[in-house]
């Protein structure tokens, strides 16, 4: 069970994410992420703290939402992150990739002047 | 493999989560810590039968997966066996190397085999072994997020 809920935070978006994230969830995440990039939202945080554990499934729907992001001039940034997720990230390298925060309200500030002018590197 | 816990899983991701979860609890009444083994065994089982459901078995519903698993002392191992034509684990590329990172793919295996504490395909490659030991090893202990 996964439920997803899409916050807007001025120039950011937050999308709060709650379940496990696996085989059978993966698609809806990454449909609802996909949805905000094609929109023109594409400087997204993702609201880890909700969930308690992500497989392989999961690392590629954030990576493809990264790397779109990228290419459109935002980025996707992970905040919250609990520790059995952050174990994943780590051990999958992910953590070399992507940017992690301790809270929702540092990665939404992350987002400063320099992003909205000239975007992450793609990946 | 002399299995005391046997289960024939339809090829059906939504089953998936009852048969970790039963695994968890077999383990948890043989007294394993619960904070290791449940991320190590949730990962490495939910990403084998993802495998076998959705590379080996190709999706097919009319197979089945069959789950082995042995709760010992000392550890517990668990078998994952699909009804497909196998696959050589050793093509696989190390989805951590620089130049793999923005890869999709090839991160399950790779998982599997980073929290596993022993993993072996038989021969045919539609069958993997998985190995946890109740006790962390040394290096483990020492990293581990308490």
């Amino acid at each position: 069970m996964l439920e997803i809920r899409v916050e807007p935070r001025g120039h950011v978006t937050v999308v709060v994410i709650q379940g496990s994230v696996d085989g059978l969830t993966a698609d809806s995440l990454l449909g609802a992420l996909q949805k905000e990039v094609a929109g023109g939202r594409t400087r997204l945080v993702a609201d880890l703290s909700g969930v308690e554990y992500t497989s392989s499934a999961g690392l590629r729907a954030l990576l493809a939402t990264v790397k779109d992001a990228r290419r459109h001039g935002g980025d996707l940034r992970l905040a919250a992150v609990t520790v059995n997720v952050r174990k994943v990230l780590d051990l999958s390298g992910f953590t070399s990739i992507l940017k992690l925060y301790d809270e929702v309200d540092a990665a939404v500030g992350s987002f400063g002047a320099a992003d909205r002018a000239a975007g992450e590197e793609a990946i | 493999m002399s299995a005391d816990i046997v289960l024939e899983l339809p090829n059906d991701l939504r089953a998936i989560e009852r048969a970790v979860e039963y695994l968890l609890a077999r383990c948890s009444e043989a007294g394993f810590d619960c904070d290791r083994v449940g991320l190590k065994l949730r990962v490495g089982v939910t990403e084998a039968l993802s495998n076998a459901m959705l590379y080996g078995n190709a999706r097919d519903p009319r197979k089945r997966v069959l789950v082995e698993a042995t709760v010992a002392a000392e550890s517990v191992t668990v078998r994952v066996t699909d009804e497909g034509h196998g696959f050589d684990p050793d093509s696989l590329p190390d989805p951590t190397l620089p130049g793999n990172l923005s890869r999709p793919g090839g991160r399950g295996i790779y998982l599997i085999r980073t929290l596993m504490d022993r993993v072996e395909f038989n021969e045919r490659g539609n069958s993997i072994t998985m190995v946890l030991h109740r006790e962390p090893s040394g290096a483990e202990a020492r990293s581990w997020p308490q």
